[in-house]
């Protein structure tokens, strides 16, 4: 009786020590940097980085983010579903596209979190990224060159980057902090006939943007509430200026009342 | 006695600067219509729903004091959405529009710009509320005795003592909670055996108080989320073999729930006294 005591402590001492830790799977795609590179990713929380490398490298990590109990469930006991799928590692892709202007793929994973540096100076880097989790998150920084995201993720992260970029979240948190703006910046195409180099499409979100206290723009708006600490003043058609007007910067809002976005705009500290 | 009657006196006026009501954009009467199902479609405001002892359904603009209503990441900042030219913003308020039916009384208002609505309804009523508003808004509803139905997307709905059977569908794309408390339940032929609650979610958690002594049989199934609880829910394990989900008995089973969210968490708690 003492031995299968004894055997199943050991079972579930070691059973929790396998169930914490983390698990690591590294893709690598080769891609060509002349071309339009566009990712999808379903279910995970993402990290996105430049890099002065050639290949797409992705990076798949288990249990990164430890369970935590909402502020509301606390003194209440988790039930455990015996039957829920458990995280994994394996990284797959499908290919979408893959002609002389797009290569697109979807990345297949059950795994939570990826963490995927992309390399510096692509003609156009994409990522639409879903996840409707709790703590869900899309963060970009440091990536060098054109980029654009779209997706449903609870919060989207933009910092150190000088774009151009557009940032399209339907709902949750945009957060923008440390952006290297400048006025001389363009996209590397005219087709697309974009309003300006830096583009946050807000949608029914909250937006946070932090600006420079001496930086010269323009932003203009379609729509959303507004919150500033900035000196901001009127311009034409919907513009607001700060320092007399200079680099552009275009955002959008859902357009009714109920699921318009709100623009938070800040001194950047 | 001077101190108790003085401190009456300043939450007396405390109260009227918090909620003063404004004139009624509806005061319909549904005296005879115990049978009719309410049917209410709002989009914008918070919606304060009470069930009362009259006979009328009456809606009125409602006051709520500014502090409840500042947005917590807005603080030190100053509101500037006036500088823009308002050319994009629709400002016209529609007029409620209402019909009767054989068996329901449908009231539409469309998209309205008033803050909040306090709407009283006759407590015996059947509910079915559609109600989407932005981050800032909440749905409160107490004090019902009819079947409750309750839609859209809200990022707060409170539900407060009510009979049931209730259902809500939330479509919230946001971080968003739906609060359920005091249920008063009595499993009888009315309820015609449908579920004591019927709840679904995409991204919304639940939580929910229910009485210690309640027998119920319960079903909940998360796609993403967890569940939580203090009670004592006693697995059926071939039905909580289902990806996702668990099925089980509360005090020997009994009155039907049916939780599913896509995203959000479930808390099934006892209820406090």
């Amino acid at each position: 009786m003492k031995k299968i005591i004894l055997l199943s402590i050991i079972y579930f001492c070691c059973e929790s020590v396998f169930a914490q830790k983390s698990a690591t799977n590294i893709l690598k795609i080769q891609v060509n940097k002349t071309r339009h590179i566009a990712l999808g990713t379903n279910g995970a929380s993402v990290d996105i980085e430049g890099y002065d490398g050639d290949d797409l490298i992705i990076e798949a990590i288990t249990d990164k983010f430890p369970k935590t109990v909402p502020e509301y469930a606390k003194g209440l006991n988790r039930i455990p579903l015996s039957n829920r799928p458990k995280e994994d590692n394996a990284l797959g892709y499908k290919l979408l596209q893959d002609d002389s202007l797009l290569y697109q793929i979807n990345i297949t994973t059950k795994c939570k979190y990826l963490h995927i540096k992309v390399p510096n100076h692509l003609y156009l880097f994409s990522i639409y990224a879903n996840d409707g989790s709790t703590d869900s998150y899309l963060a970009i920084k440091d990536l060098k060159g054109a980029f654009q995201t779209e997706g449903s993720i609870r919060t989207t992260y933009i910092s150190n980057v000088a774009g151009p970029f557009k940032v399209y979240s339907r709902q949750g948190k945009v957060v923008l902090y440390n952006i290297l703006w400048k006025d001389n910046i363009e996209w590397p195409f005219s087709s697309l006939n974009f309003p300006s180099p830096y583009i946050i499409n807000g949608g029914s979100s909250d937006v946070f943007l932090s600006l420079p206290e001496d930086l010269k723009a323009n932003i203009s708006f379609t729509g959303g509430e507004i919150y500033s600490d900035m000196n901001l003043e009127t311009g034409p058609k919907s513009t607001l200026t700060l320092n007399g007007g200079g680099i552009k910067i275009t955002t959008f809002s859902g357009g009714y009342s109920f699921q318009h976005a709100t623009f938070y705009i800040r001194k950047q500290k | 006695m001077k101190l108790i009657i003085l401190f009456f006196a300043a939450i007396i006026s405390a109260q009227n600067v918090t909620a003063q009501s404004s004139p009624k954009l509806v005061n319909y009467s549904l005296k005879n219509k115990k049978d009719h199902l309410v049917e209410l479609t709002i989009t914008g405001p918070s919606l304060y729903i009470e069930g009362y002892d009259g006979d009328d359904l009456t809606i009125e603009p409602y006051n709520i004091a500014p502090s409840k209503n500042i947005i917590a990441d807005s603080l030190g900042l100053k509101n500037i959405t006036s500088l823009i030219t308002p050319a994009f913003r629709l400002q016209q308020e529609q007029a409620p529009v209402i019909k009767e039916y054989t068996d329901r009384v449908l009231v539409n208002f469309g998209v309205s710009f008033h803050e909040a609505f306090l709407i009283k309804i006759p407590r015996n009523t059947h509910l079915k509320l559609s109600a989407t508003g932005s981050k800032d808004r909440k749905v409160v509803l107490k004090n019902l005795t009819g079947e409750v139905d309750v839609r859209g997307a809200m990022p707060l709905i409170e539900i407060d003592n009510i009979t049931g059977p209730l259902t809500v569908n939330s479509n919230a794309v946001t971080t968003s909670k739906i609060i359920i408390s005091n249920i008063k339940f009595k499993n009888s032929p009315l309820n015609d055996g449908k579920a004591l609650l019927y709840l679904s979610s995409f991204m919304s958690d639940f939580d929910i108080s229910l009485p210690e002594d309640i027998k119920a049989n319960v079903n909940i199934k998360v796609d993403n989320g967890d569940i939580y609880s203090d009670m004592d829910i006693v697995k059926t394990y071939g039905a909580s073999n289902n990806l996702n989900t668990i099925s089980g008995k509360i005090n020997g089973g009994g009155a039907f729930i049916s939780i599913i969210s896509t995203y959000g968490n479930v808390a099934i708690r006892k209820q406090k006294e």
